[in-house]
C-alpha cells in the first residue's frame, strides 16, 4: 500500500483501517487483498471528490465500507484455520494407525495429569459451599524440639480452652475428636458406630443438612448436654427408622446422650461426613454419630500440650475486623504466654484454612516437612511424568513419520508453502489430536466413574464443572500438550528446505533427537517402574511384619476393656482357657492403628542435647510373649516386681522421682549409641521436660532390649520403648495358633458375648487392621503401578512406532551389510543393541533420582524393605524386555529380508 | 453451499452487470463485511470467476488496479434455482442503466 501525503484525510483514514486489518489476513494472501481494497477505496473516494461531496460525509461514507475489511479478513483467516482442520482430519484418516496410537497415548498421559489435578482441586473446594466457608480456618500446631512428630492438624484439648479465653475477637472456637469406633446402644440393640465428640460451636461453623431436628436452630443442637446427631443411614439401621429426634442411646462408657437431630447426605466435599455421603474427604469427620463433647471419654486427662487428639477450628468474624493475617501474628504471642515452660518446649500454632485439612494430611505422608515438597506437588509431578512420556512419544513419532514425508514436504514447499504455513498446520494437527485425546481421557474418565460409583461422580462433577479453573486449566492443558508434543516435529518439518529434502544432514539431527525422547520416555518410566517395586517390596515387608506369616495370627479386639467395663484380668483368664487361644495381652492404643504416641527422649541429662523422638508403648507383662518379640538382652516386664509397674499418669504428667523400668527395641539402642544391647542394659534415657532444667529430666532405666517391633506403621522411623501398666493397657490382644483359627475366634465370640452381652465384640486380624488403618498406602502403591504401567506401555508404543519407521528407513543399509557379509543373526543383534542403547542410558541416568526419592519415601515407615539393586535392575530387564518383544518381530523381519530384493526396490 | 438472502442478492447484483465490489455493496445495500466474504466463497465453489482491470485504467486513476468478478455458467444456474424462493431481489437490486464490461488486464 502506498499513501501518499496528496491523498486527503478521508482516504488517508481509510487506508490505515485497511492496513490495520491485513493484518489478519494469512500471508499468503495479504498483498492481493490489499491491492483489491485498496483499489476499491481509491476508486470510490475519487468518485466522491468528482460529485463534490462535503468532506465529513466523504469521510464517513469511505470508512463505513472500509471497516467491512476487518470481516473480509476474518473470514480469510477462519477460512485457512478450516483448511488446517481438514488437513489435519484428513491426514489422521490417511494414517489411522499411528493417529490411533498417538491418541490413546496421549490420552492415557492426560487421564493421569487431570486425575492430579481434580483429585487436589475438589479436595480444595472442601465445604466452599458452606456460608461461613471463607472464615473457616483450622489451627495447627507445630514442635519445633520434634520436627518429626506427625499430624499437626491434630492439636491438644488445652488449645480450643486458651483460644476461646485470649481471643473474643473470634466468632466461634470449636474441637471435634477424629472418629472413633464406638458401642451405641438401644434397649437390647446394639452397633458399632464411628463417633465424634465435638464442641457445640462445631455446628455453627458448618451447616448441616437436617432432616428431623429438635430446635429450629441447625446450630443449637449440640448446645444441651449429652446431645447427639445421628446420620439417617445409622438411625434406621439402630432404630429402623428416622424419626428418632427425642430418644436416647447409650455409649460405650454407659453414658447416655439425646438425639436432637437426624442429618441428611452432606454435600461434599466437606469436613464433615457421613455413611451416605458420596466422595467423603479423606481424614475428615466421617460419624454416624455426632456426641456433644461433654460426654466424650476423658481421652487426654493429662492437660498436656503436646497430647495431640482434637481438630481444633476456629471462625473468623464475618465483618472482617479480625483477619487471619493479624490472628496468626498474635499466635505466637499466644504460645509464648499459655504453653506453660515445663510443659513442651518450642510449640507454634497457625491458623490454616479448614478446606486444607486433607492436603496437611498427606503432606505428612509424603513427608512434606522434610522435603518442602507437598502431596499436591508430588501428585501433579506423578501425573505429568506420564504425561511427558505421552508427549514425547507423540513428538518423536510425528518426527519419524515427518522425515518419512521429507519428499511431500519439499513438494508443497516448491509450490509455494511458506515454512510457517507448514509449521502452523502441524501445530494444528497436534492441537486437534489433543482435542480428541483429551476427549477420550474425559470420556473415559467419566464413563468409569460413572459406572463404577455413579454417586461419587455426581458429587465430583457437581463440584468441578462449575469451576471456571477447570475450564481454564483443561484450555491451559490443551495448548500446552500441543506445543510440548507437536512444536518440534513441526519444526523440523517447516525447516525442510525445497530441494534438499533427501539431506542427511536433517534427518541425522531428528534421528539423534528421536534417540533423546525414546531416551526421556524411558527415564521417566524406568523412574515410576522402580517405583513401583520398592513400593510393593516396602508393603510386603511391612505387611510381612505385621502379620507373621507363617506364625500364629494376632486378633486385636478393638473394643476397649474400660469402655466396655470389662475386667481385664477376667477376659485374661477366660480367652486364655480358650481352645485355640495360645496367648492374650493388652496395650493402651489399638495396634497398627493411627494413633501417635511419641516422647523426646536423650542418652544425656542435659536438656539442650540431642533428643530422638521415640515411639511409646504402655503393655502388660506377656505382650511380648503374646506377640512373639524376642528377648534380645535382659529381660521383659515382671509383674511380681513392683518396680517394673510404671505410674503412667506421672509418666504423662511429667513428673515421678524414681526411675520408670523400660524395655527398649534395637533400634533404640543404635540411636542412643549404647553401643549394643547387651551394652544398653542398666543404662538410663532421659525424658526433659523443660528447657531450663528447671524441673529435673524423667529417667527410665533399661531392663531389657526386644527385636525390632511394628505397632505403628508409619512412625517415622521412630524408635520404640515400652512401659509396664497392666491398667493402662485396655485393648486387648489375642494369639491363635495357627492349626485352629474357627475354633478359637468361635471361642473368643462367646467368652466376649458371656462377659459383656451389651457390648458387641469388635475384633479384626492384624493384617485387618493394618488396612483398616492405612489403606491409603494400599492407595499409594496402585497409583504408582498404575503410572508406571501406563508410563511403560505409552513408551513401548512408541518405540514400535520408531521401529517400524527406522526399519523402513533403513531397509537400503541392512541389505548392504548383507551383501558385504553380514549374517542374519549379527543384523538383529546390531539393531536390538541400536534400540536398546537410549533405554539404558535412560534407565542408568535416573537411578540416582528413583534412588533418593526412593530413600525418602522408604524413611516414612518404621519397617523398612531395604533399598536394594533388585527394583532398578527388575526395572531395567521390563523396560528391556518389553521392548525386546515390542520390536522383535519387525527387526526379525529386516534381518531376514532378502538384500537382492529390497535393493532393487530402491 | 448454503443460500441465503444475502447470497442471492450479491448473485442477483452480478447478473445484473455489478461487477466491482463497491458497486455490489451499493447494488444490493449490503455491507462490506457481508459481500466480500460471499465473493470469496462464490469463487471457491466456481460460482464466478474474478480478473483484474486492466493497467492502464488503473495507472491512470493513480490507484491499484480493481478486480471484477463474473458470474460462471453455474452461479446463472444456481441464480435461476433460487430465482422462485427470492422473488424479492428483482425488485430490490436495481437495474444498470448500461452494463459496463470491464478491460481485461
Amino acid at each position: 500500500m502506498v499513501e501518499r501525503h496528496s491523498d486527503p484525510l478521508p482516504l488517508r483514514m481509510s487506508l490505515a483501517i485497511l492496513h490495520a486489518a491485513s493484518r489478519v489476513v494469512p500471508r499468503a494472501l495479504r498483498d492481493k487483498w490489499m491491492r483489491e481494497w485498496e483499489a476499491e477505496v481509491r476508486h470510490r473516494a475519487r468518485v466522491l471528490h468528482r460529485h463534490a461531496k462535503p468532506q465529513w460525509q466523504e469521510q464517513v461514507h469511505l470508512m463505513k465500507q472500509s471497516s467491512g475489511a476487518f470481516a473480509d479478513a476474518a473470514f480469510l483467516r477462519r477460512q485457512l484455520i478450516a483448511h488446517y482442520f481438514t488437513a489435519a482430519f484428513r491426514h489422521f484418516r490417511a494414517h489411522k494407525v499411528v493417529s490411533g496410537v498417538n491418541v490413546m497415548c496421549l490420552a492415557m498421559g492426560l487421564t493421569c495429569f487431570i486425575v492430579a489435578w481434580a483429585t487436589t482441586a475438589y479436595f480444595a473446594q472442601a465445604d466452599a459451599r458452606q456460608a461461613n466457608a471463607s472464615r473457616l480456618y483450622i489451627v495447627i500446631m507445630s514442635d519445633a524440639s520434634s520436627p518429626n512428630a506427625p499430624v499437626p492438624v491434630v492439636s491438644p484439648r488445652l488449645l480450643a480452652e486458651h483460644l476461646v479465653a485470649d481471643f473474643p475477637e473470634l466468632d466461634a472456637v470449636a474441637r471435634a475428636t477424629p472418629p472413633t469406633e464406638i458401642p451405641v446402644s438401644v434397649d437390647d440393640r446394639s452397633l458399632f458406630a464411628d463417633a465424634v465428640f465435638a464442641d457445640p460451636p462445631l455446628l455453627e461453623m458448618f451447616e448441616l443438612p437436617m432432616l428431623h431436628a429438635a430446635a429450629r436452630e441447625a446450630s443449637t443442637l449440640l448446645e444441651a448436654p449429652s446431645s447427639a446427631i445421628v446420620s439417617r443411614s445409622f438411625a434406621l439401621q439402630l432404630f429402623g427408622t428416622d424419626r428418632v429426634v427425642g430418644r436416647t442411646v447409650r455409649l460405650a462408657g454407659g453414658e447416655s446422650v439425646t438425639i436432637n437431630g437426624v442429618v441428611g447426605a452432606i454435600p461434599q466435599p466437606s469436613q464433615l461426613s457421613t455413611a451416605e455421603s458420596a466422595g467423603a474427604l479423606p481424614f475428615g469427620l466421617r460419624f454416624d454419630i455426632l456426641v456433644s463433647s461433654d460426654v466424650e471419654p476423658a481421652r487426654d486427662s493429662t492437660r498436656r500440650w503436646t497430647s495431640r487428639g482434637y481438630y481444633t477450628y476456629v471462625m473468623l468474624p464475618s465483618d472482617g475486623s479480625f483477619a487471619v493475617d493479624a490472628f496468626n501474628d498474635q499466635l505466637d504471642a499466644f504460645a509464648g504466654r499459655n504453653v506453660s515452660v515445663d510443659d513442651a518446649s518450642d510449640l507454634t500454632f497457625r491458623a490454616r484454612p479448614a478446606a486444607e485439612v486433607t492436603q496437611l494430611w498427606l503432606d505428612q505422608l509424603v513427608g512434606a516437612n522434610a522435603t518442602g515438597i507437598s502431596s499436591t506437588v508430588v501428585l501433579m509431578i506423578l501425573g505429568a511424568l506420564v504425561l511427558l512420556v505421552a508427549c514425547f512419544n507423540y513428538a518423536n513419532l510425528a518426527t519419524a513419520q515427518s522425515l518419512t514425508h521429507a519428499r511431500e514436504i519439499a513438494v508443497r514447499r516448491m509450490l509455494g508453502a511458506e515454512r510457517h504455513q507448514i509449521f502452523v498446520q502441524y501445530l494444528v494437527e497436534g492441537f486437534v489430536l489433543t482435542l480428541l485425546a483429551l476427549a477420550v481421557a474425559v470420556a473415559c474418565m467419566g464413563a468409569t466413574i460413572l459406572v463404577v460409583r455413579p454417586a461419587v461422580f455426581a458429587a465430583i462433577a457437581g463440584v468441578l464443572l462449575p469451576m471456571k479453573q477447570l475450564w481454564v486449566f483443561l484450555a491451559a492443558l490443551t495448548v500446552g500438550v500441543t506445543l510440548c508434543s507437536t512444536a518440534y516435529p513441526a519444526l523440523v518439518l517447516c525447516r525442510v528446505p525445497p530441494a534438499a529434502a533427501h539431506r542427511a544432514r536433517a534427518q541425522d539431527r531428528a534421528r539423534s533427537f528421536s534417540s533423546l525422547l525414546v531416551g526421556l520416555q524411558f527415564a521417566f518410566s524406568g523412574f515410576l517402574l522402580v517405583a513401583v517395586f520398592v513400593t510393593i517390596a516396602q508393603s510386603t515387608a511391612l505387611e510381612r511384619a505385621i502379620t507373621n506369616p507363617g506364625g500364629d495370627p494376632i486378633v486385636v479386639i478393638v473394643n476397649s476393656l474400660r469402655e466396655a467395663a470389662l475386667d481385664r484380668e477376667l477376659l485374661k483368664t477366660e480367652l486364655a482357657g480358650q481352645t485355640g487361644v495360645s496367648g492374650v495381652s493388652s496395650i493402651d492404643f489399638i495396634p497398627w492403628g493411627t494413633s501417635f504416641r511419641f516422647a523426646d527422649l536423650s542418652p544425656s541429662e542435659d536438656p539442650s542435647a540431642a533428643q530422638v523422638n521415640s515411639s511409646q508403648e504402655i503393655v502388660d507383662p506377656s505382650f511380648f510373649d503374646t506377640m512373639g518379640i524376642p528377648i534380645v538382652a535382659g529381660r521383659v516386664f515382671d509383674p511380681a516386681r513392683a518396680a517394673d509397674t510404671a505410674d503412667v499418669d506421672a509418666w504423662l504428667r511429667g513428673s515421678g522421682a524414681a526411675d520408670y523400668n523400660v524395655v527398649i527395641d534395637r533400634a533404640m539402642v543404635r540411636r542412643m549409641g549404647f553401643g549394643s544391647p547387651d551394652n544398653a542394659l542398666g543404662k538410663v534415657i532421659y525424658r526433659p521436660v523443660s528447657d531450663s532444667g528447671s524441673t529435673p529430666p524423667q529417667r527410665l532405666r533399661v531392663i531389657g532390649v526386644v527385636e525390632d517391633f511394628v505397632l505403628q506403621p508409619l512412625n517415622f522411623g521412630a524408635p520404640m520403648f515400652y512401659l509396664m501398666n497392666p491398667d493402662a493397657a485396655v485393648v486387648p490382644v489375642v494369639r491363635i495358633a495357627k492349626e485352629n483359627v474357627a475354633t478359637a475366634l468361635a471361642r473368643i465370640d462367646e467368652t466376649w458375648a458371656r462377659l459383656a452381652p451389651d457390648v458387641p465384640l469388635r475384633r479384626r486380624f492384624a493384617n485387618e487392621q493394618y488396612e483398616a488403618a492405612y489403606g491409603l498406602i494400599g492407595v499409594i502403591d496402585k497409583v504408582f503401578a498404575t503410572l508406571g504401567g501406563l508410563a511403560c506401555v505409552i513408551a513401548t508404543m512408541g518405540l514400535m512406532g520408531i521401529s517400524l519407521h527406522t526399519m523402513r528407513r533403513r531397509t537400503k543399509e541392512i541389505a548392504v551389510r548383507k551383501v558385504n557379509g553380514a549374517t542374519a543373526r549379527q543384523v538383529l543383534l546390531m539393531l536390538l543393541a541400536d534400540f536398546s542403547k537410549p533405554i539404558v542410558v535412560a534407565n542408568l541416568a535416573v537411578w540416582p533420582i528413583a534412588w533418593l526419592v526412593m530413600r525418602g519415601y522408604l524413611s516414612l515407615f518404621a519397617v523398612r524393605s531395604g533399598l536394594s539393586w533388585m527394583p532398578f535392575a527388575a526395572s531395567l530387564m521390563i523396560a528391556l524386555g518389553v521392548a525386546w518383544v515390542a520390536i522383535g518381530a519387525q527387526i526379525a523381519r529386516a534381518a531376514r529380508a532378502s538384500p537382492t530384493l529390497a535393493l532393487r526396490r530402491d | 453451499m448454503k443460500i441465503t438472502y444475502s447470497t442471492v442478492l450479491v448473485l442477483e447484483a452480478l447478473a445484473r452487470g455489478y461487477r466491482y465490489g463497491f458497486d455490489i455493496l451499493d447494488a444490493t445495500n449490503l455491507p462490506s463485511g457481508t459481500v466480500y466474504p460471499i465473493l470469496r466463497r462464490f469463487e471457491d465453489e466456481g460460482l464466478v470467476t474474478s480478473e483484474w482491470e486492466a493497467q492502464g485504467i488503473a495507472t491512470r486513476d493513480q490507484r491499484p488496479p480493481r478486480r471484477y468478478y463474473v458470474l460462471t455458467a453455474d452461479g446463472k444456474k444456481l441464480l435461476a434455482e433460487t430465482a422462485d424462493r427470492y422473488r424479492a431481489t428483482h425488485e430490490i437490486v436495481p437495474r444498470r442503466s448500461r452494463a459496463l464490461k470491464p478491460t481485461r488486464g
